[in-house]
């Protein structure tokens, strides 16, 4: 057992210690802030090797991973089942035919065979893990990266629409931020008369807030449909209009002129899975 | 192989498997959508067994590796866990008397001031961790899962400081 109380020497080296660390920490989190490409590629080279070493952890402990979603999500794995059943009768015969993964693959293609995309090149890629943090830090990670021409700015959608832009790629994987996030700012068309103007994500995966541009008499209506993309200059291709969602609620503010809107998103942020990122990227 | 080696070489393996327990399975072990911290947790078990030191020395690592799965800035976690494994090492230093409940409770505080001190220079960075709305709840469940946790990683860390795993004390 250490002894309780420890030499003055010893007391000195701690400090001593503990003086170099918090030095060495604040430079790192200095470096890193200001993009140091030195850190920035230390670090992605070490998500990069880690990232089958996380695989292969999460492969083995699938089953307990799955016991215990089973646990806890118990009424929602019930009704899920219930559902699946009664779509199973339909889907015998077309499950009889895709046995193998590149049918699976197929699916999974005509499943993202998105209509607002165009002829623009894009890239499937999927969702390998959302928030690591406790904190919500509005990003997920996914298994595509800059040796398939992905880049920082390259938004993110699936078929209902904008899920984010990538923020962070290494050659193997790239870290997307959802538009859920707060801090997340895109210009956006809104209704047929495509008024133009700015909204950004509140926290949650529900609402997203359009509060700049809509002047008082730009005419918007519930259910009207908003889009990212349209626009010069924007973070989103102006050659596209990618849905973010449909108009729920408008609130006059008198006081800035402009009408607010609570838009509902069409994507649906709690089943991520396979995504595609358009590989165009800002001018800035 | 001299004894510091061995302790560096224990550590080591400790820290990348607690490092895959967390990221291959703790990541989505999450009561009320909170999963434990045992990187954190580490850092206070070394504060524990190998003072101040040591806390400090195995938090910063802790921290690093912790960084590196998250997206946030890198080297938050290791500045917090390395203070709080430093902070843990000097508390105990001043318990005359140690017990398994103490060293739970140390676990417990421990974790939260880490918890609370990572929102708060995550926070300063840009992040909005100090005004999540589940800050609290987080701060609460962690604690808990720690304090308990504890009990498991006490044992391991004691062998990684080449106490002998099968020591009663603590």
């Amino acid at each position: 057992m250490r002894p309780l109380s420890q030499p003055g020497k010893n007391r000195q080296r701690s400090r001593y210690v503990l003086l170099v660390i918090t030095l060495l920490t604040i430079t790192i989190i200095t470096l890193d802030a200001r993009g140091v490409p030195m850190i920035s590629s230390a670090r992605d080279s070490s998500r990069d090797a880690l990232a089958p070493v996380r695989g292969a952890a999460r492969w083995v402990t699938t089953p307990f991973r799955n016991a215990w979603n089973g646990i806890t999500g118990y009424d929602e794995l019930r009704e899920e089942n219930e559902k699946l059943r009664s779509e199973l009768g339909q889907d015998t015969a077309n499950a009889m035919r895709e046995k193998n993964a590149q049918e699976e693959l197929a699916k999974l293609k005509e499943q993202l065979n998105i209509s607002f995309l165009g002829s623009t090149q894009s890239q499937i890629a999927r969702v390998t893990s959302g928030a690591s943090s406790n904190f919500s830090d509005y990003t997920v990670e996914i298994d595509k990266g800059s040796e398939l021409g992905l880049a920082v700015g390259n938004p993110v959608v699936t078929k209902g629409g904008l899920v984010g832009r990538i923020v962070r790629v290494t050659k193997k994987r790239a870290v997307v931020q959802l538009i859920t996030d707060p801090d997340f700012s895109v210009g956006v068309t809104v209704g047929a008369d495509q008024n133009q103007g700015v909204g950004h994500g509140t926290g949650n995966t529900r609402t997203f807030i359009v509060d700049r541009g809509i002047d008082l008499t730009d005419e918007v209506q519930t259910k009207d449909s908003v889009f990212a993309g349209g626009i010069e200059n924007s973070i989103m291709p102006p050659d596209l209009f990618i849905p973010i969602g449909t108009v729920d609620k408008i609130t006059p503010d008198e006081a800035a002129r402009v009408q607010v809107l609570q838009v509902n998103y069409t994507v649906e942020f709690g089943r991520l899975d396979v995504v595609q990122v358009i590989k165009w990227v800002p001018a800035s | 192989m001299n004894a510091e080696s061995t302790l560096v070489l224990r550590w080591s393996l400790l820290l990348v498997m607690a490092y895959l327990l967390q990221v291959g399975f703790l990541q989505d072990f999450r009561p009320l959508g909170v999963h434990p911290e045992i990187m954190l947790l580490l850092a206070i078990c070394a504060g524990i067994l190998g003072g101040s030191s040591r806390g400090a020395i195995v938090g910063f690592f802790a921290g690093l590796l912790n960084d590196l799965f998250l997206n946030g800035s890198l080297g938050i976690s290791a500045l917090c866990f390395a203070l709080i494994g430093f902070a843990v090492g000097v508390l105990e230093d001043s318990v005359i008397r140690s017990s398994r409940l103490i060293s739970m409770a140390i676990a417990a505080v421990g974790s939260a001031v880490g918890v609370l001190m990572y929102a708060c220079l995550s926070q300063l960075l840009g992040a909005h961790s100090l005004s999540d709305p589940r800050l609290w709840l987080i701060i609460t469940i962690v604690s808990v899962m720690n304090g308990v946790l504890c009990l498991a990683a006490l044992p391991l860390c004691r062998w990684a400081e080449g106490l002998g795993l099968n020591s009663r004390a603590y």
